[in-house]
Parts: structure tokens; C-alpha cells; sequence
């Protein structure tokens, strides 16, 4: 999940040029966003409930979708613990007991931290352009609709675990502020809004994501983006087991 | 009783308190943890630059263990219990991204009798590992009251491209298996100790060379109570990533004995892979042992995480009635083996009830006698800093023979290994900081 809100973010800083874009052109500008860009930053996450909140804090390297470093700063009883993924190794660095532990995709099940991201969506690596069939639902027409409305269905045996994606896509700046989850009955699951919106690290992203549970709708796990920095130049080890327990 | 070592009856025999004496331990336990309880949870920076920076922080635990041994004419009748304070600080600075000092001071008060609950039941955390440099010192020892000061870490460390050499007291972690370590030869855990999230230093050199994304090798050579071979352990370890596996070689000169082996973690069919076993050749080159642990793990789509493992030591007693000549072996006394026996399973079960409240089941069996442990835990997260921890460790098995021996090398002729084990009982709260 710490990858996923990596890869959301910097879902929500995609741009197409073309006002008038196909859903194809649109859904793959946005996965492009993600493919070979390398950014570091901190975050913020609060999950919220109705009888506790909790509130971590990490920091984050990553490069493309495929290689992401994170490292947990606070709360005191999780700092240090470091996750390293290269493409479809994870490793678990517990600072503690000096152990680096090899996780399997499979035991990356559920919620991730006591939040209401699971850790299926830390792992998988689904792209818009070749998992789903997007289509257009809504356009903008310049005056009382400003947002492009997208459902996306996934793909026989993609990796997605969603009946169905449904992203609206603000005109103004090509920059998705709303993401609902559907199960395969169409109900919806949860969903995920993105606010905030600013330039960050030179590119316009929104800083906020906030993920609400359909069935819970008072609750939520917010990530805010405290700083974020694009394209920098990572030393060369950054995605190695050494740096991972550094 | 002294002669069976970390046999249960000797560990609950030098643990001994009465009844009230228990129940003292467990006021001590309440009027730390409430004295803790408005404790702030902050990390502090102690100085920060460009160049490098140093901080503090830490952790506080309070443990109460209640051991109840099982009626026999032979075992202590009287219920025991021991409450404990232990505090660490963290301290680490570092300069640049090349060279990292850590210093982690630990008191540790406890109440109730000087020895630990050790052997068989639950006990609050692993004993301290041999110390080549004493760094440690009784400031407090009564009958009633222990207060003891230990540096937990105290080490530099270098960073270097593709080296990491590490100097002083640090953890030591080998292998790849959860409930049973055959490879983890320096200070293990047992699966009976509460506090398993920190391990103690052990006074080591240490050096890690990384080639690309995964592959390392690690050389360590640790003191274990000795300056010359038999206290010494120097261990190699050679892994990489081959497919969706890591796979680790292992090499020890260990205490003058050697040790060969080889680790594996991976995944397989959805289901977590992890094994790893050793080949022990001892000093007297006779009788060379085979250690070995496989485990699975899996996660269901409901929340549920099954953990079990499989284990062997073809050195442990054949028999219920050789464990007490099996627990004399030195190698319980340094606390590298627990197992008396030869054949074990354990498995675990945790679901999450809440986010903040987790369940779990342990059981770990004796498959040679038969008998086992059932241990049920919950867990709180009271706050992002503080966790409570209650549990228990419930025995099924055959208890010793009633009668005794007669013989003052075995005074009592056990029948199985878990069925000698006390129920044991504990809660525990921690703080971080």
C-alpha cells in the first residue's frame, strides 16, 4: 500500500495536453506518469475511525512503479522499519531483531496498517491502459459539466480485484479528484478523493488522498503529501537490501 | 533439582514465591504501568545538521508473568509470579550517510526471586547474551527486588559502497523460520518468550558485502562466553534471489563446532515458503546432528493468517525419560537449544478483530511424546505508541510419574515435555517514545 500511494500520487500529477482526448490517450497519460519517473518524499497518513485514529509517517523513494523504498519516521513503535519492493520481490527490514524478511505476495492480503488501504494495493501494479476497458461516461461541455467521468472494467485475468473503476478527471487540469471503487455487483466499495491541489515538486498534484469505505462513510484514512520531489537523481544502491537496512 | 538446567521444575523451583508474593509482584506490576501510563511519547533530536544528526528515544515494558505449575507431589505446589520494569533508551547519531553510532542503555527491575521464569514457561524476554566487554552492572539485588543496567547496543557502524562493516554490540539474526531457529546460533529466541520485537547485542564484528538488488554475504564473529574456539562463534552467510525465492548458504565455526547450512523463503502455489536446516559436525567429530525447520504461511481472504512449522533435531532425547539428561547438555545452558525432544510442529493463527485489536493461537507440540502448549494472546494498540499484550500458556500432556526415581540424577522420571510445563500467564504493556 505505501507503493500504492506512491504510484496514486503521482497518478493524480498526469496531464494530457489535448483538450480533446480519446479515454485511451487520457487512461495512458496517466499510467505514463508513473513509468520511469523517480521521486522521493514524506507523508503523512491518518486513518480515522469511529473509536480510534492513528497516524503514521514515511518516507519514500521510488523509481517508476517498479522500485519503491519506504521507511517508516513515526509513530516511535514502527520507525525504522523499512520495506523494499524491486519489481516483484518485497522485503521487510525489522530494525530490532536485525532481520530482513522476504514477503510473499500472497501473505500481502488486507488492510494495510490498520488502514483502509489493503496491502493488495501496495503490490499490484495495474495499469489503466492495459488491465482495464475504459470508457467515457461523462465529458466536460464547458459549462456545467467540468469533469470527464471514465469507467473502467478489468481486463480477463488482470490484476485487479475491483468489478469496476469509475475516475472523474477534472477539465481544468486533466487531474483525477475522484476514484470509486466497485465491486462486480456495481455496488461501490470504497472511494478514493484526492484534494489539495498544488504544485509540488514542479508538477500540479493534489497533496491529499483521502480513501472512504463505502459502508463506513464516517470513517477514512487520509495520506497527505508533505513534500515531494520529482526526477532527482537517487545514488545508485537506493533499491538494494543495503540501503533498505540503513 | 539444580541438575536438570532449564527444566521446568528446577526454572519454577528457583522462581518460587508464595502465593501473596505473586500478588505483590502483580501490585509492583500495576503501580509501574500507572506510574508509565502519562509517560510523553516523544522521539527528541539531539542535534541535527547538514552533516548528521543524533537523537533519543526508546521504549518502556512492564511484564507480569503468573506461573501456576500442575498438581504433583513432585513439582512445586506453590503459584510464582514475577512483575518487570524495563526501560530503554536509544540513542543514535549519525554522520553523513557513512558512519552510524548506536547506544541503547537498558534497566531492568524486576520483582519476585533473582533467577527468571526461564525453561518451559513463559518468560518476559530472552536472557542476556554472554558479554565479551562487561557492560552491564547489578545496581539493586534482594531477595525480593532485581535492578539491572545493561547496554543493549553500543555499536559504530560504516557504511560504505556495497560494505557495511559494523563494530560492538548489535543484534545477530540468521535464518529464515519463525518458531523454530535452527541457523540463528548466536542469541535465539525461544517461541515461549513474550517480548520477541527486540533482541539483545551480543559483542560481535561485523561485516556485509551487497552485490546488486539482493544478493549479500555476511561475516560475523560474536563472543559466547569465551575468548578462545569454544567461546567464540564465527558465522559466514552467502544469499541471493533466484526467481521469486531467496536462498541463503551457511557456514559457522561455532563454539569448535562446525555448522553448515542453508535457508530458503519464497513463495509457492499462494502459500509463503520458508525453511531452513543445519548440519552440526561437534568437537569430538562424532555424532554430527541435523537441525532442520519448515514452515508455511498463508492469508485468507477473511483476515485470517495461518503460520505452522515443522521441525527436527535428530540431537534432541529420543524418550520422555532421557529429557533430563538431554537438558544437561550445554547447549540449553547458553540458551542456543530449548527443545528436548526431536520432533515438533507449531502452528499459529491470528485474525484481526479490529485494527487495534488482534487475536492469535499458538500451539506448539511434542510429536515424539505426545504433548503440547496452547497459547492464546490478544493484542491492544491502545494508541500509536503504547500496545497491551495478555496471554497464556496452557500444557496437554502426560505429567511426570508421581512417584519419585530414587535416583539423585534423575529424581523424577518425566513422561512428556510439555506436560511438565506450568500454566503460565502474562500481560504485558509497552510504551514508545
Amino acid at each position: 500500500m505505501r507503493t500504492g500511494v506512491v504510484a496514486v500520487l503521482l497518478l493524480c500529477t498526469a496531464g494530457a495536453r489535448a483538450q480533446d482526448v480519446t479515454v485511451e490517450e487520457l487512461m495512458r497519460a496517466q499510467d505514463d506518469a508513473l513509468r520511469g519517473a523517480s521521486s522521493t518524499g514524506t507523508m503523512t497518513m491518518r486513518v480515522k475511525t469511529a473509536r480510534w485514529e492513528r497516524s503514521l509517517t514515511m518516507q519514500s523513494w521510488s523509481e517508476g512503479t517498479e522500485k519503491t523504498l519506504v521507511r517508516i519516521l513515526a509513530p516511535a513503535k514502527e520507525k525504522g522499519t523499512a520495506t523494499l519492493k524491486v519489481e516483484g520481490n518485497i522485503w521487510n527490514y525489522l530494525p530490532k531483531v536485525d532481520r530482513t524478511i522476504k514477503v510473499p505476495g500472497s501473505m500481502m492480503g488486507g488492510s494495510w496498517m490498520g488502514s483502509h488501504f489493503t496491502n493488495d494495493d501496495l503490490v499490484r501494479e495495474a495499469r489503466y491502459s492495459e488491465d482495464f476497458t475504459c470508457a467515457f461516461v461523462e465529458k466536460p461541455d464547458g459549462k456545467t459539466r467540468d469533469h470527464w467521468v471514465i469507467d473502467c472494467t478489468p481486463r480477463p485475468n488482470a490484476p485487479v480485484v475491483w468489478g469496476r473503476v469509475r475516475l472523474a478527471i477534472r477539465a481544468v487540469d486533466k487531474l483525477a479528484d475522484r476514484i470509486d471503487y466497485l465491486d462486480e455487483k456495481g455496488a461501490r466499495v470504497r472511494t478514493l478523493v484526492f484534494s489539495e491541489f498544488t504544485t509540488l515538486g514542479g508538477r500540479k498534484l493534489a497533496r491529499m488522498m483521502r480513501m472512504v469505505p463505502a459502508d463506513k462513510p464516517d470513517e477514512f484514512t487520509e495520506v497527505h503529501q508533505d513534500d515531494l520531489a520529482f526526477d532527482v537523481k537517487l545514488p545508485a544502491d537506493t533499491f538494494t537490501l543495503q540501503a533498505l537496512k540503513k | 533439582m539444580e541438575a536438570v538446567g532449564r527444566c521446568v521444575t528446577a526454572a519454577a523451583a528457583r522462581s518460587r514465591v508464595t502465593t501473596g508474593g505473586m500478588q505483590a509482584a502483580g501490585r509492583w506490576w500495576l503501580a509501574a504501568t500507572l506510574l508509565l501510563a502519562p509517560a510523553p511519547a516523544r522521539a527528541v533530536d539531539l542535534w541535527t545538521s547538514s552533516h548528521g544528526g543524533a537523537e533519543a528515544g526508546g521504549d518502556v515494558k512492564t511484564f507480569l508473568v503468573g506461573v501456576r505449575p500442575r498438581p504433583h507431589p513432585l513439582l512445586p505446589s506453590e503459584p510464582s509470579g514475577r512483575a518487570a520494569l524495563d526501560l530503554r533508551l536509544k540513542l543514535s547519531a549519525h554522520v553523513g550517510e557513512w558512519l552510524r553510532v548506536s547506544l541503547h542503555p537498558n534497566l531492568v527491575a524486576t520483582a519476585g526471586a533473582g533467577g527468571g521464569l526461564g525453561g518451559l514457561a513463559a518468560s518476559a524476554r530472552v536472557g542476556d547474551p554472554p558479554e565479551g566487554v562487561s557492560l552491564s552492572r547489578n545496581l539493586l539485588e534482594s531477595s525480593a527486588v532485581r535492578v539491572r543496567l545493561r547496554l543493549d547496543r553500543a555499536a559504530v557502524t560504516l557504511h560504505l559502497p556495497h560494505v557495511d562493516l559494523t563494530a560492538g554490540r548489535q543484534p545477530v539474526s540468521f535464518g529464515a523460520t519463525f518458531f523454530f531457529t535452527p541457523m540463528d546460533i548466536v542469541a535465539p529466541f525461544t517461541p515461549l518468550v513474550v517480548d520477541r520485537e527486540y533482541k539483545p547485542g551480543v559483542d560481535a564484528l561485523r561485516g556485509d558485502v551487497y552485490i546488486g538488488t539482493s544478493t549479500t554475504v555476511t561475516a560475523v564473529a560474536a563472543y559466547a562466553g569465551g575468548w578462545d574456539l569454544e567461546g567464540l562463534v564465527f558465522a559466514a552467510r552467502a544469499g541471493t534471489t533466484l526467481g521469486v525465492f531467496d536462498v541463503g548458504f551457511f557456514a559457522a565455526e561455532a563454539r569448535a563446532e562446525q555448522v553448515l547450512g542453508v535457508d530458503v523463503a519464497g513463495e509457492l502455489l499462494g502459500t509463503a515458503v520458508r525453511a531452513e536446516a543445519t548440519v552440526t559436525v561437534p568437537v569430538d567429530r562424532e555424532k554430527s546432528f541435523l537441525r532442520g525447520a519448515l514452515g508455511l504461511d498463508r492469508r485468507f481472504e477473511s483476515g485470517l493468517t495461518l503460520m505452522g512449522e515443522l521441525y527436527v533435531q535428530t540431537f534432541g532425547a529420543a524418550s520422555a525419560d532421557r529429557y533430563l539428561e538431554q537438558a544437561r547438555d550445554p547447549r540449553y545452558a547458553r540458551g542456543e537449544a530449548w527443545a528436548l525432544g526431536r520432533y515438533y510442529a507449531a502452528v499459529s493463527a491470528g485474525y484481526e478483530l479490529l485494527p487495534v485489536l488482534n487475536t492469535a493461537v499458538a500451539v506448539i507440540a511434542n510429536l515424539g511424546d505426545p504433548s503440547l502448549a496452547v497459547g492464546p494472546s490478544l493484542t491492544w494498540s491502545v494508541s500509536d505508541e503504547a500496545v497491551v499484550v495478555a496471554g497464556l500458556y496452557t500444557p496437554v500432556g502426560a505429567p511426570p510419574d508421581r512417584e519419585p526415581t530414587g535416583d539423585p540424577a534423575r529424581p523424577v522420571r518425566l513422561r512428556s515435555e510439555f506436560g511438565t510445563m506450568p500454566q503460565s500467564a502474562f500481560l504485558q504493556m509497552k510504551a514508545y517514545f
